[in-house]
């Protein structure tokens, strides 16, 4: 909650307010809004909790805006994200592949001011695991490769695998900045937004970084209009 | 302010729950899918173990060992020293639930939740048998260190497909498990009885090593200290066999027939298979007492020992001497009994010109019957009859 009020204070110091612009009418569940976002995602490794191979994001996500009042507004989130960091590994004898998808549900607090948009928000990511574990019994035979004699695996074409899919529930807290681009190109405040969001995810004893930049398209302030 | 109060109450409540759920220890959820020995398909097979002494399971952290992942050592001959580039770092295992059993959810989380499991079987074997608890110190198990070796001559070499343990100062005692990448078959830190092999190591340390460091061991004589590294590699590939009942437990994690190894003057099969008789040879007899200690391949010592107890187990037991003559859990338990208080006496009473029939001599005072004594004199008779009359007992 500290870090809430501290970033709260500096947007409210550092973005000074017209009166004019900033209607003070309180809105509750007044919008929502569509969303897709991209980027990359840097996972800690099991090997070494400070490793992190990049891997990409992609997915779309969901927004609602529950309170408004002045610059002000808290909304919620719910977001799926498709990593692209499968993992591949194991010998010819057993190896696993595991696929990582990810559902998030956040709350968060914003502000807007003219064209920008900055905000905080923590929630729960989901993470949905999918291993495959394979043994088998691979067969070899030995080759020569540039004159040194090695060992050449063929797979166990009838090598047994077990598929298991689980959830793996983890805390979230992310930050971002962005431009509300709706009034200046629609003419219809707030109508569409480009941000670029950090987020920070613990699962278990893994970190998570991801860095992606967002489009969200607020269809609810169309009819409502200028 | 009172409504603002609610409200910060409420998130707090609301992160509160979330650290909680994201940072939860998972210490009750101890039943883990992991592949694990079958003795009655002689195989590997993927199967729900309890895994009963971590304290943190998350880091793999536990009474048997902690599990440290990323250290990249550099190991001089030249200089003779041992540098550490990185310590390491925690490892993360990961692991999703299902049907109340964990699985691990990658390959790197299942090899070191093996190796723990593994590691953990051997000490608990090796207390039940009676290796007092407290003896051995608390060591870390070091996954995957990328350790680089500078030898004498100054080539330099990248460990895989290995796995030890090394003890040079108290800082860097430990189990190492190195990268695989020609032994394509079931790794290192899977296979249970390599870890309870490198497990029996720290065990020899701490009960024949270390109550004579600098002392007894510092002034050895070169025939001495070869019996005494070829026995410690007996006596771990005996307790291999003793907890799995597997005595060519090494054949999972590389085939027979594939790696052949120069050792002393011989060409060696490089898988062991204590269920094949060794007769203690001149051959034997004269590399451990004409070559120099750092040249010595300690390996026919280790299997003629490995061998000899295999089947005085067989005897205790009274079954065949064939290879598919397992002897029964009590057998294999008794004889790793033995052994573990004989070299508890040998420790106490070690001398610099070391020989095998010191340790026949306990072991057999230390055979808990006069059958198993009988038994055990006539297969030194038959196996060591060089030095068979020097033996006390028989």
């Amino acid at each position: 909650m500290r870090i809430l009020s501290i970033f709260s204070f500096v947007c409210l110091v550092s973005m000074p307010v017209s009166a004019e612009e900033i209607t003070q009418e309180t809105k509750w569940f007044s919008d929502f809004g569509l969303a897709f976002r991209s980027g990359a995602s840097f996972q800690s490794i099991a090997i070494n909790d400070n490793s992190y191979p990049a891997g990409y994001l992609l997915g779309p996500e969901l927004l609602l805006s529950v309170f408004s009042h002045g610059i002000h507004r808290a909304i919620i989130d719910a977001g799926y994200l498709y990593m692209g960091n499968t993992l591949a590994k194991g010998t010819s004898q057993i190896s696993v592949k595991t696929g990582y998808q990810r559902f998030d549900l956040a709350v968060g607090y914003e502000v807007q001011w003219k064209l920008l948009v900055a905000g905080v928000r923590i929630g729960t990511p989901l993470t949905l695991v999918k291993v495959a574990t394979s043994y088998g019994d691979p067969s070899w035979e030995v080759v020569e490769v540039d004159g040194e004699k090695q060992l050449a695996y063929t797979p166990d074409e009838n090598a047994r695998v077990e598929e298991n899919i689980g959830v793996s529930p983890g805390f979230l807290a992310g930050l971002g900045v962005g431009l509300a681009l709706g009034k200046y190109i629609f003419g219809i405040p707030d109508l569409l937004e480009i941000r670029a969001q950090t987020d920070y995810v613990r699962r278990g004893a893994r970190n998570e970084f991801t860095v992606w930049g967002m489009i969200a398209f607020w269809p609810t302030k169309l009819k409502k209009g200028k | 302010m009172v409504v603002g109060t609610n409200i910060n109450f409420s998130w707090a409540v609301v992160f509160a729950v979330m650290i909680a759920l994201a940072g939860c220890r998972q210490d009750d959820d101890i039943s883990v899918r992991l592949p694990a020995y079958d003795p009655l398909v002689d195989d590997y097979r993927m199967t729900d173990v309890e895994i009963t002494t971590l304290d943190d399971l998350r880091r793999l952290d536990g009474r048997a060992t902690t599990l440290v992942g990323g250290a990249q050592i550099v190991l001089d001959y030249q200089k003779n020293e041992i540098d550490w580039k990185e310590a390491g770092a925690y490892v993360a295992f990961g692991a999703i639930k299902s049907d109340g059993v964990l699985i691990p959810e990658d390959f790197d989380s299942l090899a070191m939740a093996s190796a723990y499991y593994g590691l953990e079987l051997s000490m608990l074997f090796l207390e039940d048998v009676g290796m007092p608890r407290d003896l051995l110190v608390h060591m870390e198990t070091y996954y995957w260190p990328d350790l680089k070796i500078i030898e004498n001559d100054g080539e330099e070499m990248d460990m895989k497909d290995n796995a030890f343990y090394m003890y040079i100062a108290q800082n860097d005692r430990g189990f190492y498990i190195f990268p695989y990448e020609d032994f394509q078959w079931l790794p290192l830190s899977m296979n249970a009885g390599v870890m309870t092999h490198e497990y029996t190591h720290s065990v020899f340390d701490a009960l024949v090593y270390d109550p004579n460091r600098g002392g007894v061991t510092a002034a050895m004589v070169s025939s001495g200290a070869n019996f005494l590294y070829g026995l410690n590699e007996g006596c771990a590939d005996s307790m291999a066999v003793a907890r799995t009942g597997d005595p060519d437990y090494m054949e999972h994690s590389i085939e027979k027939n594939v790696y052949v190894v120069q050792c002393n003057t011989a060409i060696r099969e490089i898988v062991r298979d204590a269920s094949v008789p060794w007769n203690y040879s001149p051959a034997i007899d004269s590399a451990a007492r004409l070559q120099p200690t750092d040249d010595f391949c300690p390996y026919d010592v280790g299997a003629f020992f490995a061998s000899l107890l295999y089947s005085l187990a067989q005897d205790i037991d009274q079954v065949g001497p064939g290879p598919d003559d397992i002897p029964s859990d009590e057998a294999r338990a008794e004889v790793a009994r033995a052994l573990l208080g004989a070299l508890d006496d040998l420790g106490q009473s070690l001398r610099t010109d070391f020989e095998l029939y010191d340790m026949f001599s306990l072991l057999t005072a230390r055979l808990s019957t006069q059958a198993q004594r009988d038994g055990f004199c006539a297969l030194l008779e038959l196996r060591y009859a060089m030095y068979y009359d020097l033996v006390e007992g028989c």
